[in-house]
């Protein structure tokens, strides 16, 4: 597989999976990625699938995977987190506070 | 009971610090939680990304008249990004439209690949789909094992 080049290894991943079977697994494993509890499941699936995007011949940068990841962490750094509800002396009550608390016992 | 605890629980997160704070520049102070929510919805985006690039290919055929809609706008998305590389600054326009009446004049050359099938009709298995068994079965482990 090492000394194949793209549109080679590409060819062979098509020739090897049936389409239809390789969506449906597509969106079984988006699924499962979307509800992992844990951040370590979900880099195994991502780190899973870049090793299966490229062995399906796709084009792939890792510069520009390295940028989007360094954006959405930016920016979610950037965002205030939670709307503070109420104050009472030195604790603030915050909108996210109370929604983990209310989730934990659900 | 049931309302006790529920105040008991809320209370009890509304006390602990949501949050270390990790750095701070100026105004802006980074927390523990907004890094990892950052984490997460990172890694969660460019994850979906590559399964979408690994999972979804020109061969794909969706029964009906939507699902042959979606295989020729794939099959169409696929040829653009193959060519993507042949676009230059000096000839952007040329390049692109080029591209796009490539595209165009295959549509109409596409050669159903062939579907394994038996004589009923059936798709046969293939040994592949043990593997992405495997993948599926793997992937929902931690949702099991909590």
């Amino acid at each position: 597989m090492d000394g194949m080049t793209r549109p080679e290894r590409r060819e062979r991943w098509e020739s090897l999976f049936d389409p239809t079977r390789l969506a449906l697994t597509g969106v079984a494993l988006s699924a499962a990625l979307l509800c992992q509890p844990h951040l370590g499941g979900r880099i195994a699936i991502l780190l899973a699938a870049a090793a299966a995007a490229w062995l399906s011949g796709r084009r792939l940068s890792p510069l520009m995977t390295v940028v989007v990841i360094a954006s959405i962490v930016g920016a979610n750094l950037l965002v205030p987190l939670g709307k503070k509800l109420a104050s009472f002396g030195p604790i603030t009550i915050t909108e996210i506070a109370l929604l983990e608390g209310s989730c934990r016992r659900s | 009971m049931t309302v006790m605890v529920i105040a008991s629980i809320v209370g009890a997160n509304l006390l602990v610090p949501l949050g270390k704070k990790l750095a701070s520049f100026g105004p802006i102070t980074i927390t523990e939680i907004a890094l990892l929510e950052g984490l997460e919805k990172a890694i969660t985006f460019e994850a979906l990304m590559f399964i979408s690039k690994a999972c979804l290919g020109p061969a794909l055929r969706l029964p009906g008249r939507f699902g042959a809609f979606f295989a020729d706008a794939l099959r169409g998305y696929d040829r653009i990004l193959e060519r993507k590389g042949s676009v230059r600054m000096a000839t952007f326009f040329k390049d692109i439209d080029e591209i796009l009446l490539s595209v165009y004049d295959e549509h109409d050359d596409d050669t159903v690949p062939s579907i394994d099938e038996d004589r009923d009709g059936r798709r046969r298995l293939r040994r592949s789909d043990a593997f992405l068994v495997l993948a599926i079965v793997a992937s929902a482990l931690p949702l099991v094992f909590r």
